[in-house]
């Protein structure tokens, strides 16, 4: 996993990738409703669609559990941070 | 979800971010007043006495508790990010006022051995202002890393 200084001090060292915009689709749900489902605020969920929060593992299983698959097919790590 | 509701209980209720704000909006006014005196009256040792004695408690309490109020002060819908944001701006916070507080010094140096003025290390207001500054930057800090965040939102 490469981490950059400048990457640290801007705070954005964690990137993973997520498809929670599609599984949200396809469950024809909206923002609101997901984060009322799982205990959060509309705007978490809408920053992890954008890739700029990534969730604690609490929040990962609730996820999971909602869109009934497995945290790894919602969450993918990038290229960089993937295990060599 | 459990472990962070432990941790929300630390936050206070919504309604101090208002109170933080009504605080403020009494304390700054005063921060002015008192330094456009100081700058009037620096030469004058009964204003500067004054103000030794007096400092703590007119300016930086208010100014303290505000922000430590709005700082703290869950939002109308807390979660885990907020709660990672607040975190991070505190540490932004921590990490500002310990290069300052590096840095006094070094200026203090510079202004003696550059300019030839006495070397005495700068008063800034005690500790007091110390707690202020770092709360003023980590409220800043919160503030724009949740601007970033929404900014692209609408």
């Amino acid at each position: 996993m490469r981490i950059s200084l400048i990457g640290i001090l801007k705070g954005n060292f964690l990137k993973m990738k997520n498809s929670l915009k599609v599984e949200r689709a396809r469950h024809d749900m909206t923002q609101d409703r997901l984060a009322e489902l799982i205990g959060v605020s509309r705007q978490t969920i809408n920053s992890m669609e954008k890739n700029k929060y990534v969730p604690s593992t609490v929040l990962a299983l609730r996820l999971s559990e909602v869109f009934k698959l497995p945290v790894n097919e919602l969450f993918q790590l990038t290229d960089d941070d993937k295990v060599r | 979800m459990k472990n962070l509701d432990q941790i929300e209980k630390f936050l206070l209720p919504y309604a101090y971010r208002k109170r933080g704000f009504v605080l403020m909006g009494a304390g700054l006014p005063l921060v002015f007043l008192v330094m456009s005196l100081l700058v009037i009256n620096y030469d004058n040792d009964e204003v500067m006495n004054y103000w030794r004695e007096w400092s703590g408690y007119v300016l930086h309490i208010p100014i303290s508790l505000g922000l430590f109020w709005i700082l703290f002060a869950s939002e109308r819908e807390e979660d885990e990010m907020f709660l990672s944001l607040r975190l991070k701006a505190t540490f932004h916070g921590i990490r500002f006022i310990f290069s300052a507080v590096l840095f006094l010094p070094i200026i203090s140096m510079i202004s003696a051995f550059g300019f030839g003025n006495e070397l005495k290390t700068i008063n800034v207001g005690g500790n007091l202002a110390i707690v202020s500054l770092l709360l003023l930057y980590a409220n800043i800090s919160y503030w724009y890393l949740k601007r970033k965040l929404f900014k692209d939102e609408k």
